[in-house]
């Protein structure tokens, strides 16, 4: 159904999140940033505009992440996440000084947290019926 | 909003309230107080889940009730266990008696307060809209 939450739209979410995470940067050496600023210098225009998409997309991702989490709920997930971070650096699984590893958990936890952001307010809404709304005149 | 949503929604809630504190040694602040050096990772991460629950759902209950709301359904519920103990169904001052009304208490009036929006727009039509955002 539109407009309410529902675990694959949560999935969806998520996975589009890291599509434009893990397509700005990732350790692979195929990326956005690998490709503009560590290659030639073709296309220009073609980086500039996609460039300013990526850029859209993370300021679209951030707001939505500010406006649903606030400081309230932002701050317990970001701990929550470093938490679990030492947690699994603790067991073993994963380990914090190899570089690979260090920027994989890095961008993971970015995912996490903007793909929550993303989905909250459709979260909340359906966990409590309170609508987030804007008056926008 | 149905039924099954709600009996959800208030499991949850106790879940929350009990998982955290309670007299019979399981919950996770005893858990806490008790546990070796070496297991503060687990316990970082628990209560960091458990403390943006908290903080997620006391902040819903309290935007759908209100301070007024949030007094009605405290009278309402002191009224029914000065009730039960009335009729002799619960003592008071026995043992733990009281430590665990409040725990349901607290969960029960969180459960409201989860709920009362939903409700509220299936029973009236009336619904509560956070303008400005949480």
């Amino acid at each position: 159904m539109y407009g309410i939450a529902q675990p694959i739209g949560i999935l969806v979410r998520m996975l589009a999140v890291l599509f434009l995470v893990a397509a700005t940067y990732n350790p692979s050496g195929y990326s956005y940033y690998h490709w503009a600023f560590r290659g030639s210098t073709d296309y220009w225009a073609l980086k500039i505009f996609l460039g300013l998409l990526v850029i859209f997309g993370y300021v679209f991702c951030v707001y939505a992440t500010w406006r649903s989490l606030r400081i309230m709920l932002s701050v317990p997930l970001l701990l929550l996440i470093v938490t679990s971070l030492w947690l699994l650096s603790d067991w073993g699984v994963i380990d914090l000084s190899d570089w690979l590893q260090r920027t994989l958990a890095l961008e993971s936890s970015l995912v996490v947290l903007l793909g929550t952001g993303v989905s909250f307010s459709l979260i909340r809404y359906r966990l409590s019926g309170q609508l987030d709304s804007r008056t926008i005149n | 909003m149905t039924t099954g949503g709600v009996v959800v929604r208030t499991l949850v809630c106790f879940l929350l309230v009990f998982a955290t504190w309670n007299p019979t040694g399981y919950s996770y602040l005893t858990w806490a107080r008790y546990s070796p050096w070496a297991t503060i990772p687990e316990i970082a991460v628990a209560g960091t889940l458990l403390l943006g629950m908290h903080i997620l759902f006391w902040r819903i209950a309290w935007l759908s009730l209100g301070a007024d709301g949030v007094s009605a359904a405290v009278a309402i519920l002191l009224a029914g266990v000065f009730t039960l103990s009335e009729f002799g169904l619960v003592d008071l001052w026995q043992g733990q008696v009281w430590t665990y009304l409040l725990l349901m208490g607290l969960s029960l009036l969180l459960a409201l307060g989860v709920v009362w929006s939903l409700l509220k727009r299936r029973i009236v039509g009336q619904s509560n809209y956070l303008n400005p955002p949480p």
